[in-house]
């Protein structure tokens, strides 16, 4: 029987994604043309398998990305603070300078009449809601890293009241394809 | 690459689809589909890493192709490219089909 699948971003200020203890930390200007520069900077050190291939590079950029663009608007005064362990996993904390993913319930509800399009095969309904068009949103918006990073960060996605930190985590056991690294 | 007879276009990518590049593969997109074809495809098997961006690009040409009455296939997705097609959901809304054989490339 098939089922539908819907995710939702969740705010939990106190989440444990959140305790930053012992984790390596760095700060960037919000410089858009140097997002994937940061995110290599950030992954160097990484086992080989977390990697999977540049995947987990392009789930962190687009994470960076979010907080740069839509979080300090790309205003190169404002920081964009990085926590990373990559131990046993890959946690991440993202935080930026701005005002907060103000739409992040009207996001939820964008994306469950999404899926809902999906599972009854509704595919122009679904051609129609594949990208996501918020307030902020302009033509170069994808519109879609948020979906494909619910189901990636597979140990959790979690924002903080303000909205402006993302804490993510993603495990490589428990039915990963991919084994840890010796 | 375009047959003129049939009213194919076939357009191949390579390297990188990602926040800087995106925008002006849609750009490229876009023209193609306001020539007179009847049939887009984009062979993807040279594409090596895929953002949100890229999706998007995706998602708009497939809108864009809809709107136009174009039909559109894919071909040569593969490694992450399609697994991030997947994991956006993205993967159900495409038709995959083997490159077509064009006859004159302009």
């Amino acid at each position: 029987m098939q089922q539908i699948i819907v995710r939702k971003l969740i705010v939990d200020e106190h989440n444990e994604l959140f305790d930053a203890q012992g984790m390596r930390y760095i700060e960037f200007p919000s410089d858009y043309n140097r997002i994937r520069e940061y995110t290599t900077y950030v992954l160097q050190d990484c086992p080989e398998a977390y990697k999977e291939g540049n995947l987990l590079e392009q789930q962190l950029s687009e994470i960076i990305k979010n907080g740069i663009k839509h979080g300090n608007k790309k205003d190169p005064s404002k920081k964009l603070k990085v926590w990373y362990d990559l131990r046993k996993r890959v946690r991440f904390i993202v935080e930026d300078e701005g005002e907060g993913f103000t739409n992040l319930e009207a996001w939820n509800e964008y994306y469950r009449k999404r899926q809902e399009a999906l599972f009854r095969e509704d595919f122009d309904t679904f051609l129609n809601l594949a990208s996501y068009r918020g307030p902020n949103s302009d033509a170069e918006d994808g519109g879609n890293s948020l979906i494909a990073a619910l189901e990636y960060w597979n140990g959790g996605m979690i924002y903080n009241n303000k909205k402006n930190k993302v804490g993510v985590v993603r495990w490589f056991t428990n039915g990963s394809s991919v084994g840890t690294p010796q | 690459m375009m047959d003129t007879i049939h009213g194919w276009y076939t357009l191949e990518i390579s390297g990188d689809l990602d926040l800087y590049s995106a925008p002006e593969l849609l750009k490229k997109t876009l023209e193609i589909l306001q020539q007179r074809i009847t049939h887009f495809h984009i062979d993807c098997s040279r594409v090596h890493y895929l953002d949100s961006s890229g999706v998007g690009t995706i998602i708009k040409t497939l809108q864009a192709a809809k709107a136009r009455g174009i039909k559109i296939t894919f071909s040569g997705i593969q490694g992450t490219p399609r697994k991030v097609l997947s994991m956006a959901n993205i993967l159900p809304i495409l038709t995959e089909a083997t490159p077509p054989q064009v006859k004159q490339s302009t």
